[in-house]
């Protein structure tokens, strides 16, 4: 988690290159450490730390999410008293018609033979109708399996078929920079038609908001990226991000990965951190992602 | 996660070069196919620790010039050692590159996972579970039993499923790469049928 200094890091490196022993610990440790994120005992320094480490990389926020989805899948079954996945199947229980049934009637039980017969009757009919039912629902439960494997292999060529779209769009498109830059000002509104465009190409890797963020002094600075038409819903969130001065006051400056956005509309919205810790609105920037 | 397999990383590397790799790190098939998935996952995690986006490329390029000096006919007496030495080479060039800007995790903007009564993560468990049925019966339970051990005892339990299934610990590190690898495929697949919704870079 960032603790290590550049040349224990180097040397660390060297020993779990060389060791496979060390690695496999090292990557076992890793993954005790998402465990206590997910269980929630890390501390709230820990937890920052570990978050800018772990869920701002795709690889890494995937082996997070990951860690809890499968967590989460456990529990419900526990709860639902269902086995495991893949679990193998409960022993099968003995056929009522393979026991023995005359044995029943020639007993010597206090109740009379008749009665036990009767109980024996109802006990066979009622299994003839259970199998009946389960071969029912195994005949319901095959066709919906093939039903579902059908629409896979549909699925599949779909997605074959997209892929070779793309592969064609992607040699077919004129090359555009790896970083796009785009300088926003707070306050625009979509109606006014002032909100500005951004239009990533296929060589898009980046792009670079530049917020004019005002005259006033901050401790520091957070950002959050968010649907235009939804303020409750974070996308990406930014945290200790610095101002640099220019001549027309501050700015703070924020790069996103371009595949991360799809075409819409988006706001960012500025906070500025007081002493205090309180976070204060700076601005709301609009702007809007479309395609080449 | 680009968990990709040995095959699919022959259309980076020429099928001639990637087999004088894999002949290189071992003559036996299965042996070097593994050793080739250990040094990927070092590779990865060292440009990850390095918070970079690309950590797949970054590797396969690594692999790309070991393959070529392999071909020119250098001697490669350590060929860990050797990969992290390209590694730090290809991180220091990249630096000059667009990710130059972009250069500490705290440059990197934080991904929230979706909140607990979000429809997303409704869509992404039922995503899960289904393509956890969709393993190999015994895949599945590998990859739950290997992933869900309890947080004390991990590396004995690991130690012990190695020990239980007769094969080297590396080896089952490997065989749960790979599985996870086919399981994030059908989880990707899964959720582009679902709804618009986030993009991993």
């Amino acid at each position: 988690m960032g603790e290590m200094s550049e040349r224990e890091s180097d040397e660390f490196e060297e020993k779990y290159f060389d060791d496979d022993v060390l690695f496999g610990e090292l990557l076992d440790a890793e993954d005790r450490l998402i465990d206590d994120y997910r269980r929630g005992r890390l501390s709230s320094d820990e937890r920052e730390r570990f978050e800018q480490r772990f869920l701002t990389l795709p690889d890494r926020r995937r082996e997070v999410e990951f860690a809890r989805l499968l967590a989460e899948s456990l529990a419900e079954r526990h709860k639902a008293d269902l086995p495991a996945p893949n679990a193998e199947p409960a022993p099968q229980r003995r056929p009522l018609l393979s026991l023995p049934l005359f044995s029943w009637l020639s007993a010597s039980w206090p109740a009379p033979g008749w009665a036990l017969a009767l109980i024996a009757l109802i006990m066979i009919l009622g299994s003839t109708w259970a199998a009946l039912k389960t071969s029912r629902l195994q005949d319901q439960l095959d066709q919906n399996q093939a039903r579902q494997a059908q629409q896979l292999e549909q699925a599949r060529n779909e997605r074959a078929s997209l892929e070779e779209d793309l592969a064609r769009l992607k040699t077919s498109t004129s090359p555009a920079a790896a970083i796009l830059s785009l300088t926003l000002s707070p306050g625009a509104s979509r109606s006014s038609g002032e909100t500005k465009k951004v239009t990533p190409g296929s060589r898009t890797q980046m792009i670079e908001f530049t917020l004019e963020a005002g005259a006033e002094n901050y401790a520091g600075y957070q950002a959050s990226l968010q649907p235009a038409d939804d303020e409750n819903a974070e996308i990406l969130i930014y945290k200790r991000l610095e101002a640099q001065k220019t001549g027309a006051g501050k700015i703070v400056v924020i790069r996103t990965p371009a595949a991360m956005l799809e075409i819409g509309d988006y706001q960012i919205k500025l906070e500025g951190i007081r002493p205090q810790r309180d976070a204060y609105t700076i601005g709301k920037y609009l702007f809007q992602v479309r395609r080449q | 996660m680009n968990h990709t397999s040995p095959e699919k990383k022959r259309q980076v590397l020429t099928h001639e070069a990637f087999d004088k790799l894999l002949s290189f790190l071992d003559p036996d098939r299965d042996r070097a196919g593994e050793k080739y998935e250990t040094l990927r996952l070092k590779l990865t995690r060292f440009f990850n620790s390095r918070a970079c986006l690309m950590a797949e490329d970054r590797a396969d390029e690594v692999f790309d010039r070991l393959t070529k000096k392999l071909v020119e006919g250098e001697e490669i007496r350590n060929v860990s050692g050797y990969c992290l030495g390209i590694a730090r080479l290809v991180w220091l060039e990249s630096l000059r590159g667009p990710e130059a800007r972009q250069a500490s995790f705290d440059d990197l903007p934080v991904i929230p996972l979706p909140a607990e009564d979000d429809d997303e993560r409704k869509l992404r468990l039922a995503c899960f579970n289904r393509c956890l049925r969709e393993l190999p019966e015994a895949d599945g339970a590998l990859l739950v039993e290997y992933c869900s051990s309890e947080h004390g005892s991990r590396s004995e339990d690991r130690q012990e499923i190695a020990r239980r299934l007769q094969t080297p610990l590396n080896a089952l590190r490997i065989r749960v790469h790979r599985i996870k690898a086919k399981f994030c495929e059908c989880f990707d697949e899964c959720l582009a049928r679902g709804p618009k919704k986030l993009k991993y870079s």
